[in-house]
Protein backbone atom coordinates (compact mmCIF):
# COMPACT_ATOMS: atom_id res chain seq x y z
CA UNK A 1 0.00 0.00 0.00
CA UNK A 2 1.20 3.33 -0.96
CA UNK A 3 4.28 2.47 -3.69
CA UNK A 4 4.44 1.17 -6.70
CA UNK A 5 7.69 -1.58 -7.47
CA UNK A 6 8.47 -0.03 -11.33
CA UNK A 7 11.46 -0.03 -13.55
CA UNK A 8 12.08 4.16 -14.16
CA UNK A 9 13.70 6.01 -16.87
CA UNK A 10 16.13 8.65 -15.78
CA UNK A 11 16.76 12.06 -17.30
CA UNK A 12 20.25 11.00 -18.02
CA UNK A 13 18.75 7.94 -20.27
CA UNK A 14 19.62 5.33 -17.59
CA UNK A 15 17.26 2.80 -16.67
CA UNK A 16 17.11 1.59 -12.44
CA UNK A 17 14.33 -0.89 -10.62
CA UNK A 18 13.16 0.55 -7.56
CA UNK A 19 9.96 1.62 -6.36
CA UNK A 20 8.06 5.15 -5.78
CA UNK A 21 6.32 5.99 -2.91
CA UNK A 22 3.44 7.82 -2.24
CA UNK A 23 3.74 8.47 -6.21
CA UNK A 24 6.16 11.55 -5.43
CA UNK A 25 9.46 9.77 -4.51
CA UNK A 26 11.48 7.16 -6.87
CA UNK A 27 14.21 5.11 -4.44
CA UNK A 28 16.45 2.69 -6.24
CA UNK A 29 15.98 -0.82 -5.30
CA UNK A 30 19.73 -0.49 -3.57
CA UNK A 31 18.13 2.08 -1.65
CA UNK A 32 14.65 1.69 0.12
CA UNK A 33 15.26 -0.89 2.67
CA UNK A 34 16.76 1.72 5.29
CA UNK A 35 15.09 4.77 3.41
CA UNK A 36 11.89 3.76 3.83
CA UNK A 37 12.07 3.62 7.79
CA UNK A 38 13.43 7.72 7.29
CA UNK A 39 11.00 10.33 8.02
CA UNK A 40 8.80 11.62 5.50
CA UNK A 41 9.89 15.40 5.22
CA UNK A 42 13.60 14.21 5.36
CA UNK A 43 12.92 11.77 2.30
CA UNK A 44 11.31 14.68 0.51
CA UNK A 45 14.45 17.03 1.36
CA UNK A 46 16.89 14.06 -0.09
CA UNK A 47 15.16 14.29 -3.41
CA UNK A 48 15.33 17.93 -4.01
CA UNK A 49 19.24 17.23 -3.54
CA UNK A 50 19.09 15.39 -6.40
CA UNK A 51 19.45 16.32 -10.35
CA UNK A 52 18.10 12.91 -11.34
CA UNK A 53 14.80 12.61 -11.96
CA UNK A 54 12.18 10.52 -13.49
CA UNK A 55 10.97 10.68 -17.11
CA UNK A 56 9.08 7.44 -17.61
CA UNK A 57 8.04 4.50 -15.67
CA UNK A 58 7.17 0.92 -16.42
CA UNK A 59 5.05 -1.01 -13.47
CA UNK A 60 6.27 -4.46 -12.57
CA UNK A 61 3.23 -6.63 -11.70
CA UNK A 62 3.06 -8.38 -8.41
CA UNK A 63 2.21 -11.79 -9.77
CA UNK A 64 3.63 -13.97 -12.52
CA UNK A 65 -0.29 -14.70 -13.80
CA UNK A 66 -0.52 -10.93 -14.29
CA UNK A 67 2.20 -10.36 -16.08
CA UNK A 68 0.32 -8.66 -18.99
CA UNK A 69 3.49 -7.30 -20.57
CA UNK A 70 4.69 -10.76 -21.45
CA UNK A 71 1.50 -12.04 -22.43
CA UNK A 72 1.11 -9.24 -24.88
CA UNK A 73 4.60 -9.59 -26.12
CA UNK A 74 3.44 -13.52 -26.28
CA UNK A 75 0.44 -12.75 -28.17
CA UNK A 76 2.15 -10.09 -30.90
CA UNK A 77 4.50 -13.21 -31.58
CA UNK A 78 1.70 -15.02 -32.10
CA UNK A 79 0.13 -12.59 -34.22
CA UNK A 80 2.62 -13.14 -36.47
CA UNK A 81 2.43 -16.64 -36.42
CA UNK A 82 -0.91 -16.64 -37.52
CA UNK A 83 -0.57 -14.42 -40.58
CA UNK A 84 2.32 -16.06 -41.80
CA UNK A 85 0.22 -18.91 -41.82
CA UNK A 86 -2.67 -17.48 -43.40
CA UNK A 87 -0.41 -15.69 -46.40
CA UNK A 88 1.64 -19.35 -46.66
CA UNK A 89 -2.56 -21.18 -47.52
CA UNK A 90 -3.44 -18.36 -49.96
CA UNK A 91 -0.25 -18.77 -51.56
CA UNK A 92 -0.73 -22.43 -52.36
CA UNK A 93 -4.06 -21.27 -53.88
CA UNK A 94 -2.10 -18.63 -55.90
CA UNK A 95 -0.11 -18.07 -58.94
CA UNK A 96 2.51 -16.76 -61.20
CA UNK A 97 3.69 -13.57 -59.04
CA UNK A 98 0.80 -13.28 -57.23
CA UNK A 99 2.23 -16.48 -55.61
CA UNK A 100 5.39 -15.69 -54.98
CA UNK A 101 4.61 -12.15 -53.13
CA UNK A 102 2.39 -14.47 -50.65
CA UNK A 103 5.39 -16.46 -49.91
CA UNK A 104 7.73 -13.49 -49.47
CA UNK A 105 5.38 -11.72 -47.05
CA UNK A 106 4.82 -15.39 -45.38
CA UNK A 107 8.46 -15.82 -45.09
CA UNK A 108 9.16 -12.61 -43.54
CA UNK A 109 6.26 -13.00 -40.85
CA UNK A 110 7.88 -16.08 -40.24
CA UNK A 111 10.83 -14.70 -39.04
CA UNK A 112 9.37 -11.84 -37.44
CA UNK A 113 7.49 -14.21 -35.52
CA UNK A 114 10.22 -16.52 -34.10
CA UNK A 115 13.16 -13.43 -33.65
CA UNK A 116 13.10 -11.76 -30.96
CA UNK A 117 15.46 -10.77 -28.66
CA UNK A 118 15.74 -12.62 -25.11
CA UNK A 119 15.34 -9.79 -23.01
CA UNK A 120 11.69 -9.43 -24.88
CA UNK A 121 11.21 -12.90 -23.88
CA UNK A 122 8.54 -14.07 -21.35
CA UNK A 123 10.14 -16.04 -17.98
CA UNK A 124 10.21 -20.09 -19.30
CA UNK A 125 11.79 -23.13 -17.30
CA UNK A 126 15.27 -24.96 -18.41
CA UNK A 127 14.24 -28.63 -18.96
CA UNK A 128 16.29 -31.59 -17.53
CA UNK A 129 19.74 -31.90 -18.22
CA UNK A 130 19.61 -29.03 -20.47
CA UNK A 131 22.96 -27.73 -20.83
CA UNK A 132 24.31 -24.20 -21.83
CA UNK A 133 27.77 -22.70 -23.31
CA UNK A 134 28.77 -19.24 -22.08
CA UNK A 135 31.87 -17.72 -24.88
CA UNK A 136 33.87 -15.16 -23.42
CA UNK A 137 36.93 -13.29 -24.27
CA UNK A 138 37.96 -13.19 -20.86
CA UNK A 139 38.97 -16.15 -19.04
CA UNK A 140 38.14 -14.56 -15.60
CA UNK A 141 34.53 -13.64 -16.78
CA UNK A 142 33.34 -11.59 -13.97
CA UNK A 143 29.90 -13.05 -14.44
CA UNK A 144 31.18 -16.68 -12.97
CA UNK A 145 31.08 -15.97 -9.00
CA UNK A 146 33.84 -17.66 -7.47
CA UNK A 147 32.15 -20.52 -6.22
CA UNK A 148 30.97 -21.18 -9.71
CA UNK A 149 27.54 -20.13 -10.01
CA UNK A 150 26.43 -16.64 -12.16
CA UNK A 151 25.08 -13.71 -11.35
CA UNK A 152 21.88 -12.23 -12.24
CA UNK A 153 21.26 -11.45 -15.60
CA UNK A 154 24.05 -13.11 -17.24
CA UNK A 155 23.75 -14.59 -21.19
CA UNK A 156 24.56 -17.38 -22.31
CA UNK A 157 23.44 -19.90 -25.53
CA UNK A 158 22.05 -23.36 -25.65
CA UNK A 159 24.82 -26.25 -25.78
CA UNK A 160 22.68 -27.27 -29.44
CA UNK A 161 23.67 -23.63 -30.90
CA UNK A 162 26.64 -24.10 -29.67
CA UNK A 163 27.67 -27.07 -31.00
CA UNK A 164 26.02 -26.10 -34.65
CA UNK A 165 27.12 -23.15 -35.42
CA UNK A 166 30.60 -22.19 -33.23
CA UNK A 167 34.37 -23.32 -33.89
CA UNK A 168 35.88 -20.37 -33.05
CA UNK A 169 36.02 -17.46 -30.92
CA UNK A 170 35.48 -14.95 -34.05
CA UNK A 171 32.45 -17.42 -34.67
CA UNK A 172 30.56 -16.46 -31.45
CA UNK A 173 31.64 -12.84 -31.63
CA UNK A 174 29.41 -12.80 -35.06
CA UNK A 175 26.84 -15.29 -34.33
CA UNK A 176 26.18 -13.18 -30.58
CA UNK A 177 26.95 -10.38 -32.08
CA UNK A 178 29.53 -9.32 -29.57
CA UNK A 179 31.12 -6.25 -29.75
CA UNK A 180 34.72 -7.71 -28.94
CA UNK A 181 37.67 -6.98 -30.70
CA UNK A 182 38.84 -10.19 -29.00
CA UNK A 183 37.76 -13.44 -30.08
CA UNK A 184 35.34 -15.42 -27.36
CA UNK A 185 37.28 -17.99 -27.44
CA UNK A 186 36.57 -18.67 -23.35
CA UNK A 187 34.21 -21.59 -23.04
CA UNK A 188 32.26 -21.88 -19.95
CA UNK A 189 29.60 -24.65 -19.78
CA UNK A 190 26.72 -24.35 -17.98
CA UNK A 191 24.35 -26.96 -16.09
CA UNK A 192 21.15 -25.72 -14.19
CA UNK A 193 18.74 -27.59 -12.27
CA UNK A 194 15.30 -28.22 -14.16
CA UNK A 195 12.88 -25.61 -13.93
CA UNK A 196 16.10 -22.91 -13.68
CA UNK A 197 14.38 -19.73 -15.48
CA UNK A 198 15.74 -18.22 -17.73
CA UNK A 199 14.47 -15.94 -21.00
CA UNK A 200 15.20 -17.15 -24.36
CA UNK A 201 15.46 -15.33 -27.95
CA UNK A 202 17.58 -15.21 -30.92
CA UNK A 203 20.57 -12.68 -30.90
CA UNK A 204 19.48 -8.89 -32.99
CA UNK A 205 22.22 -7.42 -35.14
CA UNK A 206 24.33 -5.25 -33.39
CA UNK A 207 28.11 -3.86 -33.13
CA UNK A 208 27.92 -4.66 -36.79
CA UNK A 209 28.15 -8.36 -36.24
CA UNK A 210 25.02 -10.46 -37.92
CA UNK A 211 23.89 -12.06 -34.62
CA UNK A 212 21.24 -14.77 -35.54
CA UNK A 213 22.52 -17.42 -32.59
CA UNK A 214 20.06 -18.75 -29.94
CA UNK A 215 20.42 -16.53 -26.54
CA UNK A 216 19.47 -17.17 -23.03
CA UNK A 217 19.31 -15.08 -19.52
CA UNK A 218 19.71 -16.44 -16.40
CA UNK A 219 17.01 -14.23 -15.06
CA UNK A 220 18.07 -14.68 -11.28
CA UNK A 221 21.57 -16.19 -12.05
CA UNK A 222 22.79 -19.48 -10.79
CA UNK A 223 24.13 -21.01 -7.60
CA UNK A 224 27.52 -22.29 -6.82
CA UNK A 225 28.60 -25.03 -8.70
CA UNK A 226 27.06 -25.22 -11.50
CA UNK A 227 29.83 -23.42 -13.98
CA UNK A 228 32.44 -24.99 -15.93
CA UNK A 229 35.38 -24.32 -17.73
CA UNK A 230 36.73 -22.48 -19.69
CA UNK A 231 38.37 -24.39 -22.08
CA UNK A 232 39.78 -22.85 -24.96
CA UNK A 233 38.92 -23.06 -28.87
CA UNK A 234 40.86 -21.32 -31.49
CA UNK A 235 40.70 -17.72 -32.23
CA UNK A 236 39.70 -18.07 -35.89
CA UNK B 1 38.59 4.07 -29.62
CA UNK B 2 40.08 3.52 -26.16
CA UNK B 3 39.72 1.23 -22.92
CA UNK B 4 39.67 3.04 -19.77
CA UNK B 5 39.17 0.38 -17.16
CA UNK B 6 36.92 0.63 -14.13
CA UNK B 7 37.77 0.22 -10.08
CA UNK B 8 36.93 -2.16 -8.36
CA UNK B 9 33.75 -0.76 -6.47
CA UNK B 10 32.34 0.20 -10.33
CA UNK B 11 33.44 -3.49 -11.61
CA UNK B 12 31.72 -5.86 -8.77
CA UNK B 13 28.55 -3.18 -9.07
CA UNK B 14 28.00 -3.63 -12.82
CA UNK B 15 28.64 -7.63 -12.45
CA UNK B 16 25.43 -7.57 -10.30
CA UNK B 17 23.62 -5.90 -12.64
CA UNK B 18 21.93 -7.51 -16.22
CA UNK B 19 24.23 -7.68 -19.38
CA UNK B 20 23.18 -6.19 -22.56
CA UNK B 21 24.72 -9.03 -24.11
CA UNK B 22 26.96 -12.24 -23.55
CA UNK B 23 29.86 -10.46 -21.90
CA UNK B 24 29.26 -7.02 -22.09
CA UNK B 25 27.03 -4.26 -21.04
CA UNK B 26 26.17 -0.75 -22.20
CA UNK B 27 25.90 1.88 -19.77
CA UNK B 28 25.54 5.67 -19.33
CA UNK B 29 28.66 6.48 -16.89
CA UNK B 30 27.58 10.23 -15.08
CA UNK B 31 30.83 11.69 -13.87
CA UNK B 32 31.23 14.70 -10.79
CA UNK B 33 31.23 17.44 -12.94
CA UNK B 34 27.61 16.44 -14.06
CA UNK B 35 28.97 15.17 -17.76
CA UNK B 36 27.06 11.97 -18.65
CA UNK B 37 28.89 10.14 -21.15
CA UNK B 38 25.85 7.87 -23.21
CA UNK B 39 26.44 4.19 -24.95
CA UNK B 40 29.40 3.26 -23.10
CA UNK B 41 30.02 -0.26 -23.65
CA UNK B 42 31.46 -2.00 -21.10
CA UNK B 43 33.47 -5.31 -21.52
CA UNK B 44 33.84 -7.93 -18.35
CA UNK B 45 32.07 -5.77 -16.41
CA UNK B 46 35.19 -3.41 -16.19
CA UNK B 47 36.98 -2.39 -19.70
CA UNK B 48 35.49 0.72 -21.02
CA UNK B 49 35.48 1.45 -24.39
CA UNK B 50 35.06 4.92 -25.26
CA UNK B 51 36.38 7.80 -27.43
CA UNK B 52 35.92 10.12 -24.62
CA UNK B 53 38.68 10.78 -21.94
CA UNK B 54 37.10 10.31 -18.26
CA UNK B 55 38.91 9.88 -14.83
CA UNK B 56 37.48 6.46 -13.59
CA UNK B 57 37.74 7.71 -10.14
CA UNK B 58 35.36 11.43 -11.44
CA UNK B 59 32.68 8.24 -11.76
CA UNK B 60 29.29 8.75 -9.60
CA UNK B 61 26.66 6.45 -11.18
CA UNK B 62 26.73 3.58 -14.04
CA UNK B 63 22.97 3.03 -15.35
CA UNK B 64 22.40 0.63 -17.85
CA UNK B 65 20.99 1.97 -21.05
CA UNK B 66 17.82 1.10 -21.99
CA UNK B 67 17.22 -1.44 -24.70
CA UNK B 68 17.12 0.08 -28.81
CA UNK B 69 14.71 -1.99 -30.16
Amino acid sequence: MGYQKVIATLNTGGIEAGIIINSQVFLKGTEYPWEMRMDWNYVLNETTKSALRVTDVKLIPREPETLKGVRQFAITKEKYRVLANRKSFVANFSSGNAKLILLNESEALSIKAASAAAEDAPITLTELNEIFKRFSAYPNDKRITPGKGLTPGTFATTKEDADAHIKTGADAVARYALPNSKPASNVFTISPATDTELKRGTAQPANNQPGGGVEVIFVNGLPNGTVTGPVTIPEK
Amino acid sequence: MKTILLNEFWSERLASMPETGMGYQKVNIVLKDDRVIKNVIVLNAGECQTNEEFDPADIVEVELCPRQS
